[in-house]
């Protein structure tokens, strides 16, 4: 792969500082040692006064418009979210309801997620992967979910989260490849 | 006398979901309400494959559900989803079946990673079975569930409270409050007056 993968990251976390951001950058910087990327990070916390106002598309400011437009023409997605109440943040679904619902047909989503406790690690399984399947999308095989306890000043603090990290990247690397050059007519409309 | 009938979905013989059903029905009989425990072993194994209806120890479930208050159902976690073995045994169950009952989920799992596995995947099913009402259910880890010398399951301190605290609730759930009138003319007045639709 020479030319960079387009790689665009979703960090859920509506407080800075984040465990789900420094998820989210370790999981882009492993990604970084194997493979030319272009990266594009999204914090949701940085959006979510302007995004969470708003409920049509032609509603949002031309940079979140923008970030959604990244999102909908992603090589690979990267998407983490710290757990709330078993599932993902309220704003994290908001942005992907504004998301064209063809837009990531076959498209690699990494999943990851930060939560208190190791209780509520399904919900990778369980929420995330059935949103991105509603898209079509290709969810990657191994997702990533991280425990507070796993942290040290929102700073990854243990070799097994590291290891996880490795072995998530190191499954999507062969599933990895630049979107087609044609973008489907619904989205460029 | 309420009813409760137990389902225990492993299929080992040294069982922990198996030992923390066994304390929570311990425990109900205890409050003076009669258990009726199924088990795969009470089934042949044809006529839990092709579910025959037909067959005696299947009516007999069917029979002792139907006149029951309450269903207890304990799994491990297999492959991060109820076990097949539990699957086997409420794929026996007719219709609707849980229409009438409070349902009370335990679960017992190697980590408390796949504690949601009680939520996502064993809820729904017990939900299509139109389960009257789902008790918060408890799920214990191996490390929290450790067989005593005598062979005896021990539960760890913070599972033995969760079960107690479960159970009262499952307990309080067992009388059957059935169906509201949604004849109008027979609700209260000050509903009436406050035009609420039925
Ligand atoms: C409103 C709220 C709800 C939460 N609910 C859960 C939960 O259900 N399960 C869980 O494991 N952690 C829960 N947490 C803890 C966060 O998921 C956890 O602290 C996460 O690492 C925070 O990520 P951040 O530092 O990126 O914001 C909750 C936190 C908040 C603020
Ligand atoms: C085939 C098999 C699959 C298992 N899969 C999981 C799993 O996905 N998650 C988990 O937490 N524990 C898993 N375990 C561990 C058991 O859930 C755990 O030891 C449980 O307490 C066993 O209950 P039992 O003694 O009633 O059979 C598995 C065990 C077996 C034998």
């Amino acid at each position: 792969m020479s030319k960079k993968l387009n790689v665009v990251a979703v960090t859920g976390s509506l407080q800075r500082p984040s465990r789900t951001l420094a998820l989210t950058e370790a999981i882009l910087a492993q990604l970084t040692e194997h493979i030319p990327v272009e990266i594009r990070l999204i914090e949701l916390g940085e959006i979510g006064p302007s995004l969470a106002g708003a409920l049509r598309r032609d509603q949002l400011p031309v940079s979140v418009a923008e970030d959604i437009r990244a999102i909908e023409t992603a090589d690979l997605l990267v998407v983490a979210t710290p757990v709330y109440r078993a599932s993902f943040t309220g704003l994290f679904k908001h942005l992907f309801d504004f998301v064209h619902h063809e837009a990531l047909t076959n498209v690699p989503v990494l999943l990851a997620a930060t939560g208190g406790s190791d209780r509520h690690a399904l919900v990778i399984d369980h929420q995330l992967r059935p949103l991105f399947s509603f898209f079509q999308a290709l969810t990657l095989p191994v997702g990533v979910y991280g425990a507070e306890r796993e942290f040290s000043d929102y700073r990854i603090a243990d070799d097994a989260l590291r290891a996880r990290i490795a072995l998530a990247v190191k499954r999507a690397l062969p599933l990895l490849s630049h979107r087609d050059a044609a973008i489907p007519a619904a989205v460029a409309a | 006398m309420p009813t409760v009938v137990t389902l225990s979905g492993s299929p080992s013989s040294r069982s922990r979901s198996q030992g923390l059903l066994n304390h929570a029905a311990g425990r109900l009989a205890a409050q003076g309400i009669e258990i009726q425990p199924f088990t795969l072993a009470d089934f042949p194994a044809d006529a839990l494959v092709f579910a025959h209806f037909d067959h005696p120890a299947v009516q007999r479930l069917h029979q002792a559900v139907a006149h029951a208050d309450g269903l207890v159902v304990a799994t491990p976690v297999y492959k991060a989803a109820y076990s097949g073995a539990l699957k086997l045994l409420l794929d026996l169950l007719p219709e609707r079946a849980l229409s009438h009952h409070a349902v009370l989920p335990l679960a017992t799992g190697g980590s408390n990673a796949h504690m949601l596995a009680v939520d996502y995947a064993l809820q729904p099913v017990l939900a299509a079975l139109k389960a009257r009402h789902i008790v918060g259910g408890v799920y214990g880890t191996d490390q929290e569930l450790s067989w005593g010398e005598d062979g005896a399951l021990q539960l760890a301190p913070n599972i033995a409270e969760r079960l107690e605290d479960v159970l009262a609730r499952f307990i309080a759930h067992l009388p059957n409050p059935g169906r509201a009138q949604l004849d109008p003319n027979a609700l209260h007045d000050r509903v009436r007056i406050a035009a609420i639709s039925v």
